[in-house]
């Protein structure tokens, strides 16, 4: 018989038998529906309707921003899913005896992402349908939905990563969560944020007034590889190859040399496997702060 | 064979075991007995690896259990002072999802916590969520958990604490007949007297240390030797009681209602010669024994050193 993670196979169980999945499920569906239906209605106007043209451009529109919301989803919901989780074994008491089987702490991790994970591709895969109605209009290829997919994937996988690392390192599942969407808001906001503000400073002195080229530039430099392990600059990637937007961006960071163009025509794929990298780096540390038997300074009781 | 040799272990600047040196043979029924604080639940965490030792070995049938943990864990069930349940999760699943935990397949896994619950009365419960059971069937559920690798060291931490009495029976019941297929058991626990009707061994820890091991029915017996003889009477005349202080082997004799206690350094057979000029001087008695040994009181009396 194939080989199962029993943590994974409990906590699967568990969430299925709960009220809140089958809410949440339902909730994010209809949000995404609403808010996919909305932008459908405000891209195809009136003239379209009657003509019946269709503009490839705002169908096109409409996929990046309906992406982007399951995106910005799926930032918000990993973090509080993952965050609780160690913990939760530890508040009802379940983890030591968890621990004292033959189970491994990598095992016990792994489990506890893998399950907090499925929730979100079960969201992404349920939203398929939605997203359909970009499919069935064309413009976008069933190519780049499993695309999508696979991103929303790997950030579930390393946004989710930091989750357990501080669900295994904190006490309290309140500090793990605020830890969690710090480590998230860093990763996604504060990083490109923080080097675009030392980039811009300095370019808009340079042009002495606002351009779109000072603008552009602002992502210029060989720092821009710290980009790699931003979630949104692999989303930015993918929407470029897919939608043809977010071309600036990614063009300033292939100006900074051989590496980085390189690296800034195959973005998606690198920056997929640094964040794949990293987040089993970081499970790595979770297993061993979870391990009872390593050895390690500071250790509370 | 488990060996703990000179074991510590401490939490910041406060010491929970300082050398701790104990052996537990094959096939022992042993209770492990300290006030609280004493280490008790230290000790039981390093073997059962929740707990990293400072310092110090545990040998296992002569085999260290660092380095060889996943090995050693697969032979021991571990059941702690707290039972923590899942929600949302039946009796027979929860089983079922520890016997996985030991690498067990769903038909593999499906047949031994049948067979467990079986053994535990709980079968009838199997359908019920975990958390909607009592206490004392959480714990009852608890013990059937630890027994679901067959482990050949089984540890427990308190695990007849809340039962109701026919719980505690049938724990009792079914920890003898493991002992008598050869498991080994660790048992703490802070009611002594069953401890002492149930274990075949002790040990009596105090602050991190261990101040008595042995066969509980030799340490009783060393205990009752020096135990003062109770005398109860019906008709005890003032001769008897001069011949008794006269005595040269009787020392502090105390008086209660119809009852005389003191201690005596003599054999048995001066105990009977005793006995018999106490008759003599015309006293009628209605017993004349050593006073038993309790683990209680050797617990009290170690302990308070």
């Amino acid at each position: 018989m194939r080989y199962i993670n029993p943590v994974y196979k409990r906590e699967l169980k568990q969430t299925a038998r709960m009220k809140k999945t089958l809410v949440l499920l339902l909730a994010y569906n209809f949000l995404l529906a609403c808010f996919g239906l909305l932008v459908f209605y405000l891209t195809f106007d009136q003239e379209g309707r009657l003509n019946s043209s269709v503009e490839y451009s705002a169908i096109l529109t409409l996929y990046m921003v309906m992406t982007g919301f399951e995106f910005v989803m799926v930032l918000l919901i990993v973090p509080a899913s993952t965050a609780g989780s160690v913990i939760g074994e530890r508040e009802k008491q379940t983890l030591d005896i968890l621990l004292s089987t033959s189970i491994s702490p990598l095992q016990v991790v792994v489990g506890k992402l893998a399950a907090s994970i499925s929730i979100v591709i079960l969201l992404a895969v349920s939203s398929l349908p939605v997203l359909a109605i970009v499919y069935s209009i064309g413009g976008v290829t069933l190519f780049d939905m499993v695309e999508f997919l696979l991103l929303i994937t790997v950030t579930a996988i390393y946004i989710g990563s930091f989750g357990i690392l501080f669900s295994v390192c904190c006490r309290r599942a309140t500090i793990a969560t605020i830890c969690s969407y710090s480590a998230m808001i860093g990763l996604v906001f504060v990083l490109p944020a923080a080097l675009f503000a030392v980039r811009f400073a300095d370019l808009f002195r340079q042009f002495s007034s606002y351009s779109p080229a000072a603008f552009g530039k602002c992502f210029a430099g060989k720092q821009a590889i710290l980009l790699l392990f931003n979630p949104f600059t692999s989303f930015v990637s993918m929407i470029r190859s897919q939608a043809g937007r977010g071309i600036s961006m990614m063009n300033a960071i292939g100006s900074s040399g051989d590496l980085l163009y390189f690296l800034s025509q195959h973005w998606y794929a690198a920056s997929l496997l640094c964040q794949l990298v990293t987040a089993a780096a970081v499970i790595g540390i979770s297993a061993h702060r979870l391990n009872p038997m390593s050895k390690r300074l500071g250790r509370r009781r | 064979m488990i060996q703990l040799c000179n074991l510590r272990k401490s939490f910041g600047d406060s010491p929970a075991l300082c050398g701790l040196t104990m052996e537990i043979g094959d096939g022992e029924l042993f209770g492990f007995v300290g006030p609280n604080g004493a280490g008790k639940t230290t000790t039981m965490k390093i073997i059962v690896g929740l707990l990293r030792a400072d310092s110090g070995d545990i040998l296992i049938d002569g085999r260290k259990l660092a380095g060889n943990l996943r090995h050693f864990k697969a032979q021991i069930g571990y059941v702690p002072d707290f039972f923590g349940v899942y929600d949302n999760l039946r009796v027979y699943e929860y089983m079922e999802f520890y016997a996985s935990l030991y690498g067990m397949s769903g038909r593999e896994a499906r047949r031994r916590s049948e067979e467990l619950l079986g053994m535990l009365g709980m079968t009838e419960w199997r359908e019920e969520l975990v958390d909607s059971l009592s206490r004392g069937m959480k714990q009852k559920l608890c013990v059937a958990r630890a027994l679901v690798n067959d482990p050949k060291l089984l540890v427990l931490d308190e695990p007849a604490s809340g039962m109701e009495p026919k719980f505690r029976r049938q724990l009792r019941e079914l920890l003898q007949e493991l002992c008598a297929e050869g498991k080994t058991i660790l048992i703490s626990s802070h009611n002594l007297r069953e401890l002492s009707e149930l274990c075949t061994n002790i040990g009596i820890m105090d602050r991190g240390r261990l101040l008595i091991q042995g066969d509980v029915r030799e340490i009783l017996r060393q205990q009752t030797i020096s135990n003062p003889y109770i005398l109860q009477y019906i008709r005890f005349p003032e001769a008897a009681l001069e011949l008794l202080k006269t005595h040269g082997k009787v020392k502090n004799i105390a008086k209660k209602e119809n009852s005389l206690s003191f201690p005596f350094e003599g054999t048995q057979e001066e105990a009977a010669q005793l006995l018999t000029s106490l008759i003599s001087a015309g006293a009628e008695i209605a017993s004349f024994v050593r006073e038993e040994g309790s683990l209680e009181k050797l617990f009290l009396e170690i302990t308070a050193v």
